[in-house]
């Protein structure tokens, strides 16, 4: 689950959507399937999540449903305000944004995260659904099924992150895209100055970290937003980059299925 | 017939056109209901008001469709027929009107795809040579 997750910024019609929603699949590319492991590629790997060849997996792709994309509804039109006053221009209105750490973004994160638990507990009811669908079909209890989740995660969402940096080289700044400096200087990249913007999107998620580069160390600091710490060995522009990847609860079965 | 469908990658779009601004919202209803279920299996069963404002013509365009969906997640409605009036109205815009239409009906309203948003990319909103033009993108 998220944290800073604040129910009381989603709407009543995210809740209304969401309600006869609850435990649903929804359409378009969401899938439940059993599959089975038919080649192990990374041993260590498959034995932490306790995966064997040939063993019977199922997987469900699905999420917030309609009270995701309501949140989503919602803050994209006080986004669309938000750029405006920010003085932030859009090729795209549904690239609308805010600063990460102002009222807007801070506002947008909170009811996200809501959102986001409701795809875990929306999950989860699936699961159990699955889980009871099998033992059902195996003429066994659901606990003999011994189905349990391996994996939970969620895309369409945006998350706070840190990495390290790389001392940037001559003409590096060249090849990266034009809005992911825009708010450097040379002068103000030897500084580490930094932003942050987060935008609610439906299918791709965007979001610039905010990195401050140390004096004296190849680290980076969690970012503040604007002046930097000071003149660095290292730094490297961040800027905005999609990030997409499977949105997938996974379960295993025991030893009897 | 005003509209018709594109693919837009992973979506369905929908370029809209009506010789008045309430025509092509009239038609943008339409489309919305076709892209759930075949319009021709939809009838004006019953009727609902309908009142939307936004502060410009192209969002109040994706606030009535989202109204439009909204309806259709939480109760199932399917709008057959669209009477509105689209005005100007304290430095903005606002829609009102009579949806005709019904619930849906499993047994006679197959489902196409289900949208899940109305979005904003490429939203335009025009009016050219003597009719209006519209955009718009259903994410499904």
């Amino acid at each position: 689950m998220l944290s800073g997750a604040d129910p009381a910024l989603v709407s009543d019609r995210a809740y209304e959507r969401g309600y006869s929603q609850l435990g649903t699949l929804g359409s378009g590319n969401h899938f439940a399937e059993l599959q089975y492991v038919s080649e192990i590629y990374d041993e260590a790997v498959a034995s932490a999540f306790g995966l064997r060849l040939d063993q019977v997996t199922a997987m469900i792709h699905s999420g917030s449903r309609g009270l995701g994309h309501q949140v989503c509804e919602d803050h994209l039109r006080i986004m669309i305000k938000a750029a405006a006053t920010y003085g932030i221009e859009l090729p795209d209105r549904q690239l609308c944004c805010a600063p990460v750490r102002s009222p807007e973004g801070r506002a947008y994160l909170a009811a996200m995260s809501a959102a986001a638990n409701y795809a875990f507990a929306n999950r989860q009811v699936m699961a159990h659904w699955v889980r009871e669908s099998i033992a059902d079909a195996m003429g066994i209890t659901s606990e003999a099924t011994q189905i349990r989740t391996i994996y939970d995660v969620c895309h369409n969402i945006a998350k706070m992150e840190e990495f390290p940096i790389a001392p940037a080289k001559a003409g590096a700044l060249d090849k990266l895209p034009s809005d992911s400096f825009e708010e450097f200087t040379e002068g103000g990249l030897q500084r580490g100055r930094a932003s942050a913007r987060l935008v609610p999107a439906t299918h791709t998620c965007w979001w610039a970290r905010t990195v401050r580069t140390s004096k004296h160390s190849d680290q980076p600091v969690t970012g503040r937003g604007g002046a930097g710490a000071g003149p660095t060995r290292s730094a490297r522009p961040r800027g905005a980059r999609s990030y997409r990847s499977s949105k997938r609860a996974v379960w295993s079965s025991g030893p009897q299925a | 017939m005003p509209y018709h469908f594109f693919d837009h990658t992973g979506d369905v779009g929908a370029p809209l056109r009506g010789t008045t601004r309430e025509a092509l919202f009239a038609s943008a209803a339409l489309a919305f209901t076709d892209s759930i279920t075949p319009l021709t299996g939809v009838e004006p069963r019953r009727p609902e008001e309908v009142v939307v404002d936004a502060p410009e013509l192209d969002l109040l365009l994706v606030d009535f469709l989202s109204e439009l969906l909204y309806r259709f997640d939480t109760r199932g409605w399917l709008t057959r027929d669209a009477d509105l009036a689209v005005r100007e109205r304290d430095g903005g815009w606002a829609l009102e009107g009579t949806l005709s239409g019904e619930k849906l009906d499993p047994e006679r309203h197959p489902i196409k795809v289900l949208i899940k948003a109305v979005t904003y990319h490429g939203l335009q909103v025009i009016h050219r040579e003597g009719e209006w033009h519209a955009n718009v993108v259903f994410d499904i």
